[in-house]
């Protein structure tokens, strides 16, 4: 689970139900900054409330936590995020939140206000009103400090075309205050991480699109930091690169690190992301685990089922049924809509058995992230 | 006990306790002896025998307080002067008697000193001494952070008694000074003795010294006032018979402090003094060790009718302090008791929680009944969603809350008991005997109970925020102007005067020529360096005043920094009512690294009535030094507002302040937003209306434009418990569960409701005005990036 509790079951950030209001501002509603987190942190911190000799101190507090990170897990948090050119409205109200070692992919159409949140995030522009955290710095107040975890690969970048790529890495690599063996160490690291070991020495401009994306890429990984934000990373390229692509970035969610991904890839995010946000008009319409975004959305499934004697009447049957409708019956299979959940599945199953079919086969038909997509999009643009 | 009118001056009254603690303490201490004594003291103060003895002599005594009132806590540590020599008399010494007087506060923050001036025969001439207070490296923490300060008095003439009571500025923990009295400038014998807790055994903990004080700074610290003097029979039984995870011990005024455990289910830790409302302080700072203040009806009542202490405890919240009345039975009681618009509200709404600055996960937690704004759900608790939530119809609690600045006034009122079942009545809680509200209040103080967090300035480690706040653009070093003058230098040295001397046959002039270039180059690098921040000192300024709309007064918090390209000679003077602390840039030096550097003090202090003077060692030429300072104002003025036009549509805004109100958005009581600008002082205008999607990007912007933000990269530091605190703020947030919440309330509040939320709440405004004169600590000062943001209520 990605997101906060608060955010997981809405499909609409307006409307929620009164109880996960109630909750939702009572975990995150405090005057604090960082109120999310505040009260998460509050809760965290329930059991290390008795500080009395420095021993306790040292077993409860810890001593590796970042400098101002708030004891929560949560990596990437954007807080009621606004961002307005004129009367246009480009960001709306957009609060989610990423934890640590997670992918979250950032869906949605052409101007949705995706890249403008994403340069928000990255410290590029300042938001009209709300914030946006990276390991509880705020991108408004610290932004180096943000710039220093935060690793960005904007959807257009600029290389320098003569320069080879272990120069273009060292260039940044220096930028970022890398010295010595250090920077030697994450150089060679990022070439072999991106496979462009083999291309170090070769002129950038000498690259494919797929090993200038690698190239990319290295360059926001050359500081090591712990949040990656990837601009349509996959655009252009061939589908062996997609898959190498998609490797690295689960590789980099297995060392720790936050990705912040938007594509327009759909079926290649579902697999990649362990939560996606989609977004229109500026307006988050729905956040969670792909899973629970397909629940949320899907409000009847296609079922089919076969069934080896007597179609026609178990048919007859499944019509009676109050959470069934537009049942099709072909030779021994039996087509129809189903609403419920799978525990109404199961009993439907249970049913039919119990009336003496002989049910062979049950398939469900799920309905892709994609179609979630167009379901919940209304292909609207500012 | 009878006080001068305009200042802190007062008679001595005849006082039992001065009896019975001269009899615990000779009048001459030798500071070698004063350990062994205070130690004696100390032990007997714990034990009963303090107690019955005080008693007793109060008793002979018939009348009159028990302790040095005005000392929160009660004076703790005393030296008498002169000293005695050996063999026990006094020598002859400047002709008067002189006590001063310590509280036992050993955290950051501003220590109470009361000074005693007593002659046998009035004087018949003014006397003139100078009190010398200088924390000690060996008793107090960190010891690059000492201070000495002075109090200047001046005994007028006719004087037989006289008493005073100053707050001294305290950046340092622990409490052993070094007290010299002088007079007309010259320091007097046998008048120079050490006092406070300087036991060794502190000293040798030296490691533990700061530990034990940041768990004072985790420690909810509570207060308890009672109407009476004494605690009264009904409420040290009932007291003493909670089931709390904490105790009251009551056995009278200040010394009847407390202990407090920790343990219980929630490992709590609560300090709990009781008081009765005769002892209390006349300044605002004396409470500033509490985290929160719990009275009821009848002691604001008396409190109210000595104006020094109602002031004192009323400026204390308009800070950002909190108070808590035991016995308010209503929202509209609370409000009608400080004289506010009574509303229709029975009980708080979430969002009116909110705006308070009280935890909402904490209230939550204890079972508190909301209701929605303007709702009246009482006695209907069944149809409340959260008590629902809750599961349970017959428990819980009512709360009620008023905003007063930047502080606040709740009260919570119990029904029943969730564990027990017993229903809480009135009688209970006029005798402060319900469980369930005590458990409340500490609960709910919990993660506001840090006054370091609260105020958001660290002055012994400093924190990041430091960068902050730095004034963009002065004391950087004029790299490209260097480099161009060593380029002149070297083009006049090489091909000019080279070649010129050369052709002309006279190379060895090139001897003379290129020393008298270098020294020439090298005095422009210098004059340049010097001149290139200009003479005059800069500051940069946020001042945020949190304005009551009711009575037009205020809490004040000024975050200022300053850079003087010379040293001003007259230092830095901050208001004398004020809590000035300064924010140190962040070192690598760990807190427990910074004992035995043997340290002189930083610079000076003189603390007179009107004013506290840091001498010019505390803005040393061409370094950035930083002050945080909180005070509360009264009778700033207000923002009057009433419906203007035919059909009374608009809004006529009035600015009662002294100062010009540049661009200001109003949100009225039914919630419409309105905006106005350049309102000057006196003046009157019609506000506009604006939508709350216009407002909000507004809103936004006033944060925006005067947001802090980081001046290059800060050194990155690493700070843990183990490996040695370099950023205490930040790992008391971590601890307390603030969030990271390190910028002080006013700060929190402004980022929360301008840019995260962008919205106020229904009877608030935030203006921008200018900075006012008084905010300014340095004379003939050019600001830079400043900002006035006024905050506050509608009438």
């Amino acid at each position: 689970m990605t997101v906060e509790p608060s955010q997981n079951h809405e499909m609409n950030a307006n409307d929620k139900r009164p109880e996960q209001e109630s909750e939702a501002q009572a975990r995150g509603g405090s005057l604090s900054a960082g109120a999310g987190r505040v009260d998460e942190s509050e809760v965290a911190s329930k059991e290390i409330h008795a500080p009395v000799s420095s021993d306790q101190f040292v077993k409860k507090a810890g001593e590796d936590a970042p400098a101002v990170h708030l004891g929560s897990d949560d990596c990437i948090e954007m807080r009621r995020l606004h961002r307005f050119f004129g009367e246009t409205k480009a960001v709306e109200d957009i609060s989610f939140t990423v934890r640590r070692g997670h992918v979250f992919g950032y869906i949605g159409p052409n101007g949705a206000g995706k890249t403008t949140s994403m340069r928000i995030l990255a410290t590029l522009d300042l938001p009209s009103y709300g914030d946006s955290f990276i390991d509880g710095l705020s991108c408004v107040n610290d932004p180096e400090l943000v710039r220093s975890r935060l690793g960005f690969m904007p959807d257009s970048f600029g290389t320098y075309r003569d320069v080879n790529c272990r120069e273009y890495l060292d260039f940044f690599a220096r930028a970022y205050g890398l010295a010595g063996a250090q920077r030697s160490r994450r150089l060679r690291w990022v070439l072999g991480f991106t496979g462009t070991e083999g291309m170090a020495n070769k002129p950038i401009r000498g690259l494919s699109k797929g090993m200038k994306q690698r190239l990319c890429l290295g360059r926001a990984l050359i500081h090591d930091p712990s949040v990656l934000i990837l601009d349509e990373p996959a655009a252009g390229l061939d589908p062996r690169a997609r898959i190498d692509l998609r490797r690295m970035i689960r590789d980099l969610a297995c060392q720790g690190k936050t990705v912040l991904i938007s594509s327009h890839i759909l079926t290649e995010l579902a697999e990649m992301c362990d939560s996606v946000g989609i977004i229109e008009q500026g307006k988050l319409l729905a956040t969670g685990t792909v899973e629970e975004i397909q629940n949320q959305q899907v409000e009847k499934n296609e079922l089919t089922i076969r069934i080896l004697e007597r179609a026609n009447e178990a048919a007859s049957i499944l019509e009676s049924l109050s959470n069934v409708s537009e049942v099709v019956v072909d030779g021994e299979l039996l087509r129809f809509e189903f609403s419920g959940g799978i525990q109404e599945q199961a009993g439907l199953l249970t049913t039919l058995v119990g009336g003496g079919f002989a049910v062979a086969e049950c398939m469900s038909h799920r309905k892709s992230l994609e179609d979630v997509f167009l379901q919940v999009t209304e292909g609207l643009v500012q | 006990m009878k006080t001068f009118s305009g200042g802190p001056e007062m008679q001595i009254p005849p006082s039992c306790s001065c009896m019975a603690e001269s009899l615990l303490k000779s009048e001459t201490v030798p500071s070698q002896a004063l350990d062994v004594r205070l130690g004696i003291w100390r032990f007997v103060k714990r034990g009963i025998l303090a107690s019955v003895l005080a008693v007793a002599l109060c008793c002979i005594g018939g009348h009159g307080p028990l302790h040095a009132e005005g000392i929160p806590g009660g004076a703790s540590h005393v030296v008498d002067f002169p000293l005695r020599v050996a063999g026990g008399g006094v020598r002859a010494g400047a002709g008067f008697k002189t006590s001063v007087r310590f509280s036992d506060f050993c955290s950051v923050g501003y220590q109470p000193v009361e000074i005693v001036f007593q002659v046998p025969v009035a004087t018949r001439a003014d006397v003139r001494l100078n009190y010398r207070v200088t924390s000690l490296a060996a008793t107090q923490t960190p010891d690059d952070n000492r201070l000495a300060v002075d109090i200047p008095i001046v005994v007028p003439e006719g004087t037989k008694n006289a008493r005073w009571v100053r707050y001294l500025p305290k950046w340092m923990m622990g409490n052993g000074y070094e007290v010299i009295v002088s007079q007309d400038g010259r320091p007097l014998p046998d008048f120079r003795a050490n006092v406070g807790d300087i036991s060794h055994s502190r000293i040798s903990g030296r490691g533990l010294v700061w530990e034990h004080e940041a768990a004072e700074e985790l420690a909810a610290n509570l207060l308890l006032i009672t109407a009476d003097a004494e605690l009264s029979r009904a409420d040290t039984q009932a007291l003493a018979g909670l089931r709390l995870p904490w105790r009251f011990v009551t056995q009278g005024p200040w010394n009847s402090v407390t202990r407090s455990g920790h343990g219980g289910v929630r490992r709590q830790k609560v300090d709990a003094n009781a008081c009765g409302s005769g002892f209390l302080p006349s300044d605002w700072r004396g409470y500033q060790r509490w985290d929160l203040i719990v009275l009821d009806k009848a002691g604001i009542a008396k409190i109210k009718r000595s104006e020094s202490e109602w002031k004192a405890l009323y400026g204390w919240v308009l800070c950002g302090g909190t108070m808590a009345v035991w016995d308010a039975e209503s929202q509209q009681e609370l409000e009608k008791l400080f004289d506010m618009p009574v509303s229709q509200r029975t009980r708080l709404s979430k969002e009116r929680v909110q705006t308070l600055g009280i935890s909402l996960y904490r209230v939550s937690t204890e079972s508190v009944f909301f209701s929605e704004e303007g709702e009246a759900p009482a006695g209907s608790p069944a149809n409340d969603p959260q008590n629902q939530r809750l599961g349970s119809n017959q428990a819980g609690l009512s709360l009620f809350g008023v905003g007063l600045g930047a502080g606040r006034v709740i009260s919570v009122k119990g029904s029943r008991d969730m564990k027990t079942g017993a229903a809480h009545t009135m009688e209970s809680a006029t005798t402060f005997g319900d469980r369930m509200k005590w458990n409340f209040y500490a609960n709910v103080m919990k993660s506001d109970c840090s006054q370091m967090l609260r105020r958001g300035a660290d002055p012994m480690l400093g924190n990041r925020e430091y960068y902050q706040w730095l004034v963009p653009g002065v004391a950087q070093p004029p790299v490209y102007v260097l480099v161009s003058l060593l380029t002149i230098f070297v083009i006049l040295v090489g091909p000019v005067a080279y070649r010129r001397t050369t052709k002309a046959g006279r190379a060895n002039l090139m001897f003379l020529i290129a020393p008298v270039l270098a020294v020439v180059t090298t005095v422009s690098m210098f004059a340049y360096a010097f001149a290139a921040d200009g003479f005059s000192t800069v500051g940069r300024i946020r001042q945020m005043t949190w304005v009551d709309g009711v009575t037009g007064d205020a809490g004040e918090r000024v975050r200022a920094t300053y850079f003087a390209p010379i040293s001003p000679g007259a230092g830095l003077t901050f208001p004398g009512e004020s809590e000035v602390f300064s924010a140190r840039r962040p070192g690598e030096l760990t807190w427990a690294s910074r004992h035995n550097l043997d340290n002189e003090p930083i610079g000076t202090v003189t603390v007179t009535e009107k004013s506290q003077r840091f001498n010019s060692s505390f803005l040393p030429s061409r370094d950035q030094k930083q002050f945080v300072s909180h005070r509360p104002r009264f009778n700033l003025g207000r923002l009057r507002t009433k419906p203007a036009g035919a059909k009374k549509l608009g809004l006529q805004v009035t600015n009662e302040f002294k100062f010009k109100v540049n661009d200001a958005i109003l949100r009225d009581r039914q919630g419409q937003y309105w905006q106005i600008e350049n309102v000057g002082p006196g003046e009157t205008r019609v506000a506009v209306p604006v939508s709350p999607a216009i407002a909000s990007p507004i809103l936004g912007r006033f944060y925006i434009d005067h947001r802090p933000v980081v001046v290059g990269t800060p050194p990155r530091t690493r700070s843990g418990w183990r490996n040695g605190v370099v950023d205490l703020t930040s790992e008391l947030s971590k601890v307390t569960g603030a969030g990271g919440v390190v910028s002080g309330s006013f700060e929190t509040w402004l980022r929360e409701s301008l840019q995260i939320r962008s919205d106020l709440p229904p009877g608030y405004f935030v203006a921008l005005g200018e900075v006012t004169p008084d905010a300014v600590a340095v004379q003939e000062c050019d600001l830079q990036d400043s900002v006035h943001y006024l905050i506050g209520t509608l009438p």
